[in-house]
């Protein structure tokens, strides 16, 4: 009896097509997050009236994905009046006038140095290292139980004139 | 294939009336089934199963089933739905239970195969065609192939063929909801639903672990995709921890997945991504370096 449901079995196969395992999305999800938090940052923060003239400039150093993800989908968009211009910069000093200055983890050693030379300058710096706030950062990317959340220095902020909304500041995990 | 099954029981089927005796109203009902008047056969038997002597006449029930197959087969061209099949099963089946000298019993179990078959190729029909409004009929014909089978052979177990066709279900309900995942929700539950069922019946199935891992890693993903379309940080701080939370839950199938196959490439890729989505970079960069490693030994 057996064999004989086995033959019968064999004859209703399901086709093997109709049983597919789904494609793998092959993408970066930080550089998606960081992209939108450096929009939605560069909304939320009030930069001085000097800076409120031409383009409204976003700068990547490093971090491939993190640029890639602004060009594709934010360079179209307007910071108040401005338009956004996104730029790529290779790991140097000779930083070009940004209002955001995105520094990703593989520039991490030169963030210090980043920093002085932008010290009079009202320029947001985020970065992506372990105590950057305390090296002059003004807002910092860090993981908690496998969230992408931010911390942020109002300080290293107003010190170049920049001023940080109060609800940049509402959902900072921790503010110095 | 079916018209060969069918073929082949018709013409069996004749010598075994001929011999048989059989009351002068089913012997009519037969006639007209022979001459091909399908429709005026059927009239002549409905009225003899529902006289007081046909109601339990094995023989009558037997020729009832073969003109409403015939019907199903021959004037519905097999249609998904068929009353006539049902009625089909259900002469057959009544025939089974009353056929105490057991002289119709091969004849009827070849006919009750053949419409399980029947019901089987209408769920992979629906299946196939993966349609938002008939996909959930596809449950219906497969049930009626179970039970008609486990009727049949009620000591064979269907666990395979249950999990080939939830592996099916997942897979239809999915390109369902890929078509429009903004409106179609409820098919990711359902397609899912459909694999936790393939799980449930076995734990270690490859296709299962892997497919419900990546459909809520890409769940996760694509709910950041929408990122850019956020008014407020609020949306994005609000977004970002629902998919996270997805992504986490993807983790221990894609583990699972590798555990029951480590030499599978699809495994390690998505072990790798997941580990990587979820800030676990040195992990990650193992299952990378393994990736590069397994590709190179192709």
């Amino acid at each position: 009896m057996r064999k004989r449901f086995l033959i019968i079995a064999a004859l209703c196969a399901i086709s093997a097509s109709f049983q597919q395992v789904p494609k793998l999305n092959e993408t970066d999800t930080s550089a998606l997050i960081k992209a939108s938090y450096l929009y939605h940052f560069s909304k939320l923060v009030d930069w001085p009236a000097q800076a409120k003239t031409g383009n409204f400039i976003i700068s990547v150093m490093g971090s491939t994905s993190v640029h890639q993800e602004l060009v594709k989908k934010y360079n179209a968009k307007q910071i108040g009046s401005q338009q956004i211009e996104v730029r790529k910069l290779t790991k140097t000093l000779n930083i070009s006038k940004c209002h955001v200055l995105y520094v990703g983890k593989e520039c991490e050693d030169i963030l210090p140095d980043i920093i002085k030379a932008l010290k009079n300058e009202p320029t947001l710096i985020v970065s992506d290292a372990s105590g950057a706030l305390k090296k002059g950062a003004d807002i910092n990317f860090i993981v908690e139980d496998t969230k992408l959340l931010f911390e942020l220095s109002v300080k290293n902020a107003t010190d170049k004139d920049l001023f940080i909304g109060s609800t940049l500041k509402s959902l900072a995990t921790r503010i110095q | 294939m079916r018209t060969l099954i069918y073929v082949l029981f018709v013409s069996l089927l004749l010598p075994s009336l001929a011999m048989a005796q059989i009351d002068d109203r089913t012997q009519e009902a037969y006639g007209l089934y022979k001459l091909g008047m399908l429709k005026d056969a059927a009239e002549k038997i409905d009225e003899v199963v529902e006289s007081k002597n046909g109601k339990t006449d094995a023989q009558a029930w037997h020729v009832r089933g073969f003109i409403y197959k015939d019907i199903y087969a021959k004037l519905e061209n097999s249609a998904i739905n068929s009353k006539s099949q049902e009625e089909a099963v259900r002469s057959f089946k009544t025939s089974m239970e009353l056929d105490e000298e057991r002289k119709l019993i091969e004849m009827n179990r070849l006919a009750l195969k053949f419409l399980g078959v029947s019901y089987f190729n209408h769920a992979s029909e629906i299946i196939d065609r993966h349609n938002v409004y008939t996909i959930d009929r596809a449950n219906d014909n497969y049930l009626k192939y179970k039970s008609l089978m486990t009727f049949l052979y009620p000591d064979s177990s269907l666990k395979s063929k249950d999990v080939e066709f939830h592996l099916a279900m997942s897979t239809a309900y999915r390109k369902i909801y890929d078509e429009e995942p903004q409106n179609r929700a409820e098919f990711f539950e359902k397609s899912n639903n459909s694999l936790l069922m393939v799980l449930d019946l076995d734990p270690n199935n490859w296709a299962a672990n892997y497919s419900y891992s990546v459909s809520f890693y890409n769940k996760g993903a694509r709910n950041l995709q929408q990122l850019p379309n956020t008014e407020s940080i609020i949306d994005v701080y609000a977004i970002s921890s629902e998919s996270m939370r997805s992504i986490e839950i993807a983790l221990p199938f894609m583990l699972k997945a590798y555990e029951i196959d480590p030499d599978k490439i699809e495994s390690i890729k998505g072990l790798k991504w997941i580990l990587f989505n979820l800030h676990q970079e040195e992990e990650s960069k193992k299952m990378s370096d393994l990736e590069r490693l397994k590709e190179s030994q192709r």
